[in-house]
């Protein structure tokens, strides 16, 4: 665990943010390395016929994203305990500009391990949220 | 043709038979590179060994989701998903993923799926355990 973490283990300490510009070549990307090919991620033109009105990206690359922020913030805790609790509210779609945020809110004693809870968020250019989400996570 | 797996098809309780793949520095690599995780690189360096991000593991049940539902519905959405690491991924590493559907409910007006995930690594290690709620299209 790294002495950023350490100092700031209390409920309500900010997380740093982590902001990720969504593009098409991204999504495309994202479905080579998974092999995630669903049209409504890469065929632009049959997305523009669903309620979509074009491509979105795959859920679990907003997934992605939060444990990136979370594994920045406590390191390789994240990989040997580190949970994730994700809601997706709305579509990602290629020109947006995802913000995560999150603050701890609360910090509990398992096994004598202090383990914190984190609320996450994503938004995007419009402020509206798109990704509600809680992690846990026991700091050794 | 096979009949649709439409909601009324889908038995809880229902275990789908593992899905394996082994996990290659060039695969790991790829995945770093399109979810722009540079976190995972430094702590590869420290650890000594080529660590995948966690949820590179979402990349295989999806795999096995796919593989267990070929005759799926179109347009069922990826609602929630809980996601448990529990310990590191690494090349070389080979992982089996169990499904299970673990209860399916209608509210309103939609139909919800529950499957339970989990995965384990060729040490019957559990490197992953989670859920995934899909809400079904019919």
């Amino acid at each position: 665990m790294n002495v950023h973490v350490k100092n700031q283990l209390d409920v309500g300490a900010k997380l740093p943010v982590l902001t990720k510009r969504i593009t098409q070549a991204k999504i495309n990307a994202y479905a080579e390395a998974s092999g995630d090919f669903n049209p409504i991620h890469v065929d632009e033109e049959f997305a523009k016929q669903t309620p979509f009105k074009g491509t979105i990206a795959h859920g679990l690359l907003s997934l992605a994203y939060l444990s990136e922020m979370m594994l920045s913030w406590v390191g390789e805790n994240w990989l040997s305990g580190g949970e994730l609790n994700v809601t997706f509210l709305s579509p990602v779609k290629p020109g947006d500009t995802i913000t995560i945020s999150g603050h701890v809110i609360a910090k509990e004693m398992s096994n004598g391990v202090p383990r914190l809870r984190v609320s996450l968020e994503a938004v995007n250019q419009n402020n509206n949220k798109v990704v509600a989400a809680e992690a846990g996570v026991s700091l050794n | 043709m096979q009949e649709e797996q439409n909601f009324d098809t889908l038995e809880v309780g229902k275990e789908y038979p593992p899905f394996s793949y082994q996990l290659d520095e060039g695969s790991i690599t790829k995945y770093i590179e399109a979810v722009e995780d540079n976190e995972i690189c430094a702590i590869a360096g420290k650890l000594g060994k080529k660590v995948a991000p966690p949820t590179i593991a979402s990349v295989y049940f999806l795999q096995a989701f796919y593989w267990a539902f070929p005759n799926r519905p179109k347009g069922n959405v990826h609602a929630k998903q809980r996601l448990c690491f529990c310990r590191p991924i690494q090349a070389g590493d080979v992982l089996k993923t169990y499904l299970k559907i673990a209860d399916k409910y209608e509210k309103k007006g939609r139909k919800y799926v529950l499957i339970d995930i989990l995965s384990k690594n060729q040490l019957d290690e559990t490197v992953l355990a989670g859920l995934m709620t899909l809400i079904w299209a019919r």
